[in-house]
């Protein structure tokens, strides 16, 4: 099953052993980091979702890691987990470029929700679920495609494939790109293979739908 | 608030201490500013009132001269800036450069608005005349210097004993500044620190409902209780302490949203007194306030309407469109304990626990946004809480 992967950056075990916990249950793929720059390697290795981002953490806090991370380039969605007492530093955490916070202590619930919000707002969409023509509907919290309500088999690579054409509708998506976020860092990416997956893709949402970009990569349009 | 709280004391007794201080020393300088003043100016008159008895020889002489050599012409010695004039032994005007409306003559010398004037018995009698009076123009230089220079003096001496008045509280106050602040700072590190453990407990039992069929459910719940208590016993002294510098988000709030969702959040505790919950809220009431504020204002209301509430007891929740009534069944407050009962640390009832900052709170609350907060209370029957806006 294809999974939304969440960085969760918080130095107390217990907490980030329950939010790990709490947030696997709720069907995400969960990194956990204990220091800054354990959370950096995450985020070189893995094609992160969500960033969950505890402000006072070993070697950099919070802030400082995600104006490096956005430095770089990088606006891979983050949310805060601060106290009140941080409640001014919320400001300078908006202009870093965070997309929420959510204060300590915190239900898991809110907590879920606010994660669910910002992973929807990654495909330009206000309903959990996309609309694709033809019956066919992809919720976006679960990453799975149905058609006319009936679960559509997908592989996982096939299924993070569209999410990837969704979030990035009518973008170029190099096969660099492609290749980074469908495969983990200790796989080795396959041209066959993703050229199996555009296929799978074509047949089920329509020839037109996927564009090949020759040489270079794949754009998704809409229409 | 705490930290202003302490600025505030810490600059009365400051000012006081300034206030005691400097107004003894200015005493003080002031006293012996003007006995100075008084004894330069007593010495100044005498040696002006000395220069007019040497005169006054010296025109004696010359009389005497004038009376020996029996010349011709009588000419009277006239000695600018001196003026004199002689008398007879019946203190009658004969001759002189001047003539003072009336002479005090029990006195050899005194002055008389600013003029100087000296008496001087004549032995003998030269010319008939047996005294002489000698005149002259108080010199004011020497006077109006010392005057300038005594309220020079108060003047400075005042502005470096208010400065070293000043200096001297600050040095008196900064260990005490230091310790409040090394209180501050403990109070922050400790909430802050008590944070993660709270939210991991809270988060855990939550966690534990979700995923299994927990059978120490009761067990469970009073932890939960527990952890709440222990939460907002937190949110509440970070609100305390954060209140002065906390940046308020003003926004249109859901109130009927959020009365259900903080009744929805204290259930277990209601439950858990077995108390009977009458909810009586109008739809859609919305107030422009900053969420957190309205949170705590709200939780806090509550939280005393079920501490102080009775087991199997009443708890009354009613919202119009321009009011929050809370009504308990509860000990109730007496009458001359309820104007009290606003104040920081004070509780009704010493028995239950608490830091009784609660009321503090939500009448910090009810004050930033214009509220009107009332108590009615019948003691051991109920208490009635009304917030109108």
């Amino acid at each position: 099953m294809a999974q939304q992967n969440i960085l969760l950056l918080e130095d107390d075990i217990q907490l980030n052993d329950t939010v790990k916990q709490f947030l696997s249950y709720s069907g995400y793929k969960v990194y956990s980091a204990y220091d800054a720059f354990q959370a950096k390697d995450i985020l070189y290795e893995r094609s992160i979702d969500l960033m969950l981002l505890d402000v006072k953490v070993p070697h950099q806090n919070g802030f400082d890691f995600l104006a490096g991370v956005r430095n770089e380039g990088d606006i891979t969605p983050a949310i805060f987990i601060t106290s009140l007492n941080a409640v001014d530093d919320v400001t300078k955490g908006f202009d870093i470029g965070c997309d929420d916070y959510i204060r300590k202590p915190f239900a898991l619930k809110e907590l879920l929700a606010r994660v669910e919000l910002v992973l929807k707002r990654n495909f330009k969409t206000h309903s959990y679920q996309i609309d694709l023509d033809n019956g066919y509907l992809f919720d976006v919290k679960g990453l799975f495609l149905t058609h006319n309500k009936l679960k559509v088999s997908l592989k996982t690579k096939e299924a993070k494939l569209l999410a990837l054409f969704l979030k990035n509708s009518r973008e170029l998506l190099t096969y660099e790109k492609i290749f980074d976020v469908l495969w983990e860092y200790d796989e080795t990416p396959s041209q066959g293979s993703l050229r199996a997956y555009i296929n799978t893709l074509r047949h089920i949402l329509g020839k037109n739908k996927i564009e090949t970009v020759k040489y270079v990569g794949y754009r998704y349009v809409a229409e | 608030m705490w930290v202003t709280d302490m600025l505030q004391s810490e600059k009365r007794s400051l000012f006081r201490f300034l206030g005691i201080y400097l107004s003894s020393t200015f005493l003080l300088f002031f006293l012996a500013t003007v006995i100075f003043y008084a004894f330069q100016k007593h010495q100044i008159i005498d040696a002006q009132k000395d220069k007019l008895k040497q005169e006054a020889v010296k025109i004696t002489a010359e009389l005497t001269l004038l009376h020996e050599t029996f010349s011709s012409s009588l000419i009277y010695p006239y000695k600018e800036p001196f003026k004199s004039a002689i008398y007879n032994l019946d203190r009658e005007y004969i001759f002189g450069s001047f003539k003072p409306k009336h002479l005090v003559w029990d006195k050899e010398a005194y002055q008389e608005s600013n003029q100087l004037i000296y008496i001087h018995a004549l032995h003998p009698y030269y010319l008939g005349a047996s005294y002489l009076v000698v005149s002259t123009k108080l010199d004011a230089k020497p006077l109006n210097d010392l005057f300038t220079i005594s309220i020079l003096f108060i003047v400075i001496a005042g502005l470096f004993f208010t400065l070293l008045g000043f200096f001297l509280g600050k040095l008196f106050i900064m260990p005490m500044k230091e310790s409040m602040e090394s209180m501050n700072r403990f109070i922050e590190d400790t909430t802050h620190e008590l944070n993660t453990p709270i939210s991991t407990i809270l988060t855990n039992i939550e966690l534990m409902d979700a995923l299994y069929d927990c059978e120490g459910k009761t067990e469970m719940r009073r932890i939960e209780i527990a952890s709440k208590t222990l939460s907002r016993l937190y949110e509440d002294l970070s609100y305390l302490k954060l209140n002065h510098n906390y940046h308020r988000q003003i926004e249109r709030v859901d109130f009927t949203g959020l009365l259900y969702d903080r009744i929805e959040y204290f259930h277990t505790l209601i439950e858990a007194k077995k108390i009977y919950l009458k909810v009586n809220l109008a739809e859609a009431i919305t107030l422009d306030i900053d969420k957190n504020d309205a949170i705590r204002m709200v939780d806090n209301l509550l939280s005393n309407a079920i501490k102080y509430n009775r087991k199997e007891g009443n708890l009354e929740v009613t919202l119009t469109d321009e009011k929050l009534r809370i009504k308990n069944s509860g000990m109730g407050i007496k009458k001359e304990e309820i104007k009290h009962i606003q104040h920081r640390f004070k509780r009704a009832n010493r028995s239950e626990g608490g830091f009784g900052i609660g009321l503090d709170i939500v009448g910090q609350v009810v004050k930033r946004y214009g509220f009107n907060f009332k108590i009615f209370s019948t003691y051991t029957k109920h208490t009635e809480v009304l917030i109108t806006w």
